[in-house]
C-alpha cells in the first residue's frame, strides 16, 4: 500500500465517521425533541384530566394551566365524556385541535378518565365539547 | 516484497490479529453472531482490540531499534510499516464506536447519540478523549502542511492518546470484561499496552540518554547548484561505521536551526571517516540549512537502511531521479576500491542539465573503472526514463538486479515496467526515502 492510498483510505474513513456521527446526533436530537413534545402533551392531558375530575366534583370552573404554559379553563360545559376509544374520534375536530379526552368503561360510580396523547400537537387551543353518550360499553 | 520484509509483516499481522483469533476460535466466536446487534457489537469490540494492538506496535516500530530494522530489512521499510499500521489502527478504532452504536439504530437514535457523548463514566470518557485526540493528530500528519518540527512535536502526543485508549480498554465495562476469553485477552492487552508505552517512552525519553550520538564537526560546505549543497563532517571522537547507501539522522547545533534530528543519505564511500551529505532545499528545514557554517557541531544517529549493492554478484542497473542520487554517489566511489567483477549501469535522471550534481566525480569514476557506466538522462530532452530505454542501453533484464532511489513517480513507473517485463520482485531494491 502506498502512502497516497493510505491517505485516501484514512480520509474516506474519517469522512464516513463524521457523517455517521453527525447523523446519529441529528436523528438523536430530533427524537429527543419529539419525546419532549410528547411528554409536554402528556403533562397537558394529565392536567386536563385532573381539572375535569375536579370540575365535575365541585361544579366550578378551574384553571387547568397551573403547571403548563397553555391557557385552558375547564368549565362543566366543555367536558366531553366518550364511552369508547372509537367515540373519542367523534370529538369535534378541526385543524387546530389534536387532543381528545376519552373515557372508558364509564359507570356512575367509577369514572376512569384516560388521557390519550396524539403524536403531534400543532396548536395550543383545545376545544372540548360536551356530548351525549350514544351507547354504554 | 523481500523475504525479510515479509517476515516483519508476518510478525506484525500475527500479533495484531491474535485477539481476533482468540475471540473466534476459543471464545464465543461465530455462535455469538446470531442477530444484527450482536454482530455489530462483536465487530465493534474486535475492531478495538485489533486496532489497539496495531496502535501499540506502531510505537515499537518508531523506536529505530536494530532488531526491528533487521526484521524488516531496513529502517525505511520499518517506517513504511509504521505508517500503514498506524493508518489501519486509526481506521479500525474509528469504526469501534460506530459499530457499537449500530445496535441502537434505527429504534433508538437518542440512546445512540447519548452513547457517543461524554458522561459521568470516566472509563468511556477516556475512550472519547482518545478518539478525538487520534483524529486531530492523524489529520495533522496526513492532511496538513505544517513545519516538520511542529508535526514531530504534535506526533509525540500520540503517546498520550495511547494512554487514554489503554485506560479506556481496561476500565470500560463491556462484554470483553465479562467474557472469560477476553479476561485472557486482558493479559494479552496488558502485554501489548506495555509494549506500546515502552515504545514511545523509549523514543521520547530513554533513547537519547542511553545511546550517545556520534559527535561530528562541519569541515566544509560547498554549493553544488542553485538548490543543492554538500556538507562534509569530520568526527570529533570515534567515527561511525557504515556502508555506502545507508542514511543517518542528523542533528545540527546551530542557533538558527531546530535541534530536531533529520534523516539524510550518506554520500561517502563505506566507512570513510569524513561523512559527506548532499542536501537539496526541498522543505522548511532544508531551506534553513543555508545558515550552517564551518565549525558547527553535528550529532549523527545511525547508520540505518539496507540499501546496499554488495548483497549480490549479478550485473546491476542503478536508477535514480534528482536528489535520489545521494546513496549512489558513495556506492560508485566504493567501486574504485572493491574491484567487483559485475557490471553496473547507472541511469541518473534529472529534468534539466542544471539539476545534475556530482556529475564530474561520477564521470571520473567511470573512466577509472571498466565495469561502471554512467548514463545521465535529461528528461526535458529525452522524456521520462522508461524500462524500454533501460533495455535499449543495457540489454536484457535477465539476471540483473535493480536499485532505485528517487521521486515516487519515477520509482513506481520503473518498478511497474520491470515487473511487466518479468523481473522478479526480489531483484528490485528500492529505497523508500519519502517516509523518513
Amino acid at each position: 500500500m502506498t502512502f497516497e492510498k493510505l491517505k485516501v483510505s484514512v480520509g474516506v474513513s474519517l469522512v464516513l465517521f463524521i457523517f455517521i456521527v453527525a447523523n446519529v446526533f441529528a436523528f438523536g436530537f430530533a427524537q429527543k425533541k419529539y419525546e419532549d413534545s410528547l411528554r409536554e402533551q402528556q403533562k397537558i392531558l394529565d392536567e386536563l384530566n385532573a381539572a375535569i375530575i375536579d370540575t365535575e366534583k365541585t361544579g366550578t370552573p378551574r384553571n387547568a394551566t397551573e403547571n403548563i404554559t397553555k391557557n385552558i379553563t375547564i368549565t362543566p360545559s366543555n367536558i366531553s365524556h366518550n364511552t369508547s376509544e372509537k367515540d373519542s374520534s367523534n370529538t369535534k375536530k378541526d385543524n387546530t385541535t389534536k387532543s381528545s379526552v376519552s373515557k372508558k368503561n364509564e359507570s356512575s360510580t367509577n369514572k376512569t378518565i384516560i388521557a390519550k396523547p396524539v403524536p403531534k400537537q400543532k396548536t395550543r387551543t383545545i376545544h372540548i365539547t360536551r356530548r351525549r353518550r350514544t351507547h354504554a360499553s | 516484497m523481500r523475504l525479510k520484509t515479509f517476515l516483519g509483516w508476518a510478525v506484525i499481522l500475527l500479533l495484531s490479529f491474535t485477539p481476533a483469533f482468540l475471540w473466534f476460535f476459543l471464545g464465543p466466536g461465530a455462535e455469538e453472531l446470531t442477530s444484527f446487534s450482536s454482530i455489530t457489537h462483536s465487530l465493534g469490540e474486535l475492531t478495538a482490540l485489533v486496532g489497539m494492538t496495531m496502535f501499540a506496535l506502531t510505537f515499537m516500530l518508531s523506536t529505530r531499534i536494530r532488531f526491528i530494522e533487521d526484521v524488516f530489512d531496513g529502517l525505511d521499510k520499518v517506517y513504511v510499516a509504521h505508517g500503514i499500521l498506524g493508518g489501519t489502527a486509526f481506521i479500525l478504532i474509528l469504526f469501534h464506536p460506530i459499530l457499537l452504536v449500530l445496535k441502537f439504530i434505527p429504534e433508538n437514535f437518542k440512546q445512540a447519540a447519548i452513547y457517543l457523548l461524554p458522561s459521568s463514566h470516566w472509563s468511556v470518557n477516556f475512550g472519547i478523549i482518545a478518539i478525538i485526540g487520534f483524529i486531530i493528530l492523524i489529520s495533522l500528519t496526513l492532511f496538513s502542511k505544517i513545519k516538520y518540527d511542529d508535526w514531530k512535536f504534535s506526533h509525540e502526543f500520540l503517546g498520550l492518546v495511547f494512554i487514554f485508549a489503554v485506560l479506556h480498554t481496561f476500565l470500560v465495562r463491556g462484554d470483553a470484561s465479562r467474557d472469560l476469553i477476553f479476561k485472557g485477552y486482558y493479559a494479552y492487552a496488558g502485554i501489548v499496552s506495555t509494549i506500546g508505552i515502552f515504545g514511545f517512552s523509549y523514543s521520547l525519553l530513554i533513547k537519547d540518554r542511553l545511546f550517545k550520538a556520534a559527535k561530528y564537526k562541519i569541515v566544509s560546505i560547498k554549493k553544488r547548484n542553485e538548490a543543492t549543497y554538500e556538507i562534509q563532517m569530520a568526527p570529533e571522537h570515534k567515527p561511525i561505521s557504515y556502508k555506502s547507501g545507508q542514511f543517518v539522522f542528523v542533528r545540527f547545533y546551530n542557533e538558527r536551526l531546530s535541534e530536531e534530528a533529520h534523516p539524510f543519505s550518506i554520500a561517502s564511500k563505506s566507512n570513510n571517516p569524513v561523512i559527506k551529505l548532499i542536501i537539496k532545499r526541498l522543505g522548511d528545514f532544508t531551506g534553513e540549512l543555508l545558515n550552517l557554517k564551518v565549525g558547527d557541531y553535528v550529532s549523527l544517529e545511525g547508520p540505518y537502511g539496507r540499501f546496499n549493492y554488495e548483497d549480490n554478484d549479478n550485473d546491476q542497473v542503478w536508477v535514480c531521479g534528482g536528489i535520489g542520487v545521494t546513496p549512489f554517489i558513495g556506492m560508485a566511489e566504493d567501486l574504485l576500491f572493491n574491484h567487483r567483477k559485475n557490471r553496473v549501469d547507472f541511469f541518473y535522471s534529472c529534468k534539466e542539465s542544471s539539476d545534475f550534481v556530482c556529475l564530474d566525480e561520477l564521470r571520473e569514476i567511470e573512466q577509472k573503472t571498466s565495469n561502471f557506466r554512467l548514463i545521465p538522462w535529461q528528461s526535458s530532452v529525452k522524456g521520462h526514463l522508461k524500462v524500454q530505454d533501460i533495455i535499449k542501453i543495457s540489454g536484457s533484464l535477465k539476471n540483473k538486479d535493480f536499485y532505485l532511489c528517487g521521486p515516487s513517480r519515477l520509482k513506481k513507473s520503473i518498478i511497474k515496467g520491470l515487473i511487466s517485463f518479468g523481473v522478479p520482485k526480489n531483484r528490485i531494491h528500492a529505497e523508500e526515502f519519502e517516509f523518513r
